[in-house]
């Protein structure tokens, strides 16, 4: 019934994205909006054709893939480091907590003056900014998840006499990885919006990098198909980790070992 | 392998009182004994096995003494059947191969019915099987101490009189010792000749 329903559901999603594609084309070619306004899907797909065979895009698809992963990472080093402390040591659990409350709430773009004093506009500030996204979410899951795993594992795992690394590494996060695979979903989510809003300031002030320098160099030269074609691959590669790779990351574990969780 | 237990102590803190679980006891299993274990619920059965299996202050588990729970879920939900067996060989013993650890997984869930569950997941499985599962880990790690918290206590009857079978036959072939806790006076009479009677909550046998 689920599965039926769930299939419906997509055809109508699909049904939806071909409505506006369709609206799209023919307000561009028969609307009387200026190309300048919005391209039809033709120009789109030509510059993004275009883009791609003479590597530009390519590259910065790279480049802002490649500092997100480091950032991310990193971020995920931090979070397991202190969650794991967290757990065994008090004084950690409430560092861990002031440090989450603090920088949780607080958007990397409010953080970017700042960065760029401490760190300059290069590639360490990028990587700052996607640190602090992405740290507080991973974190905060995976402390909930390590709080969560059921005494009764902890105690075979004692029972069958495994040393701390393998009490970590098979019990410990392997009964918190639904939590930790959503808080990287979740950090991927912050990190991505926070790294293509940072490469366009920094693409105003001189660094020339990133899908989001892509999209500021398009409207400095007024290409609004390349500003379009920048857009797609932002929702095409947010699409693609969010939903596809996280989800896939999901199916093949934590569903396959419990259908019913949630 | 003998328990020996004397002169046992352990009480709780429960909202600023004080609570005795288990007072001066003392208690012998000798090598190859089936014991059982009677008493109602609350009165520090369920702590006198885990002080048996080393998991009180002090104490100190260790594989040899392994604890079966009453919860169905003791089998690591990430593994399969066989691969939970095969895992807990290789923690077990060093040095054991892959197809060697492969090998003796089978035996022991062939021990116990279940050989051709080899690659299902706990959650594909019943709670009788899972129980099962979970004794099938202690004979493939090769524990001597069987300790028994009520893990058939949520079973049908038709169950229970299975596992009840498999379980007197797994201590006879493989001379065992089994402290079996329970709460039914016919599940302690149809298992074991020695029943041992807790008679208050304060542990006084």
């Amino acid at each position: 019934m689920k599965s039926k329903t769930s299939k419906k559901e997509k055809w109508i999603m699909g049904f939806w994205v071909v409505f506006f594609l369709a609206l799209w084309q023919i307000s561009a070619t028969w609307g009387g909006v200026s190309s300048l306004v919005l391209p039809s899907l033709g120009e789109v797909g030509v510059t993004l054709v275009d883009s791609l065979l003479n590597g530009d895009l390519l590259y910065q698809i790279y480049y802002s893939l490649k500092v997100i992963v480091m950032g991310m990472v990193i971020a995920t080093l931090l979070a397991l480091v202190l969650s794991l402390a967290a757990q065994r040591y008090l004084l950690i659990a409430g560092l861990g907590k002031v440090l989450a409350l603090v920088g949780h709430p607080l958007p990397a773009l409010a953080l970017l003056p700042l960065i760029i004093v401490w760190f300059g506009t290069g590639d360490a500030s990028i990587i700052a900014i996607i640190v602090h996204s992405a740290l507080w979410p991973i974190m905060i899951n995976l402390t909930e998840g390590f709080s969560a795993v059921p005494p009764i594992y902890l105690e075979i795992g004692r029972n069958m006499e495994l040393n701390s690394w393998a009490m970590t590494w098979e019990i410990r996060m392997k009964s918190a990885l639904g939590y930790f695979i959503s808080g990287l979903r979740i950090a991927f989510a912050r990190s991505w919006r926070a790294l293509i809003g940072a490469e366009m300031v920094f693409g105003a002030i001189g660094l020339k990098g990133g899908i989001g320098w892509y999209i500021f160099k398009q409207r400095t030269f007024m290409n609004t198909s390349g500003l379009f074609v920048g857009i797609l691959v932002v929702i095409a590669i947010g699409f693609l980790v969010e939903t596809i790779m996280f989800r896939w990351w999901e199916r093949k574990t934590v569903r396959k070992w419990n259908p019913t969780a949630q | 392998m003998d328990i020996r237990l004397k002169d046992v102590n352990i009480s709780f803190e429960h909202q600023g009182e004080i609570l005795d679980v288990l007072r001066n006891l003392s208690i012998e299993v000798k090598a190859g004994e089936f014991v059982a274990i009677l008493g109602p619920s609350g009165c520090g059965k369920t702590t006198l096995l885990k002080v048996m299996a080393g998991f009180h202050e002090g104490g100190t588990p260790r594989k040899e003494i392994f604890m079966i729970h009453q919860d169905f879920n003791q089998l690591f939900p990430w593994r399969t059947l066989g691969d939970n067996l095969h895992y807990a060989i290789r923690k077990a013993k060093k040095g054991v191969t892959a197809s060697e650890g492969k090998r003796k997984a089978r035996e022991a869930l062939e021990a116990v019915g279940l050989a051709e569950f080899y690659h299902y997941f706990p959650h594909q499985l019943s709670g009788g099987m899972k129980q099962r599962g979970a004794l099938a880990r202690a004979l493939a790690m090769e524990s001597r101490i069987l300790l028994m918290d009520e893990p058939f206590s949520s079973l049908d009857r038709e169950s229970k009189e299975g596992a009840y079978q498999l379980l007197k036959k797994l201590w006879k072939e493989r001379n065992l010792t089994v402290v079996f806790v329970t709460h039914d006076l016919e599940e302690a009479r149809a298992l074991s000749g020695k029943i041992i009677y807790f008679e208050d909550i304060n542990g006084k046998i």
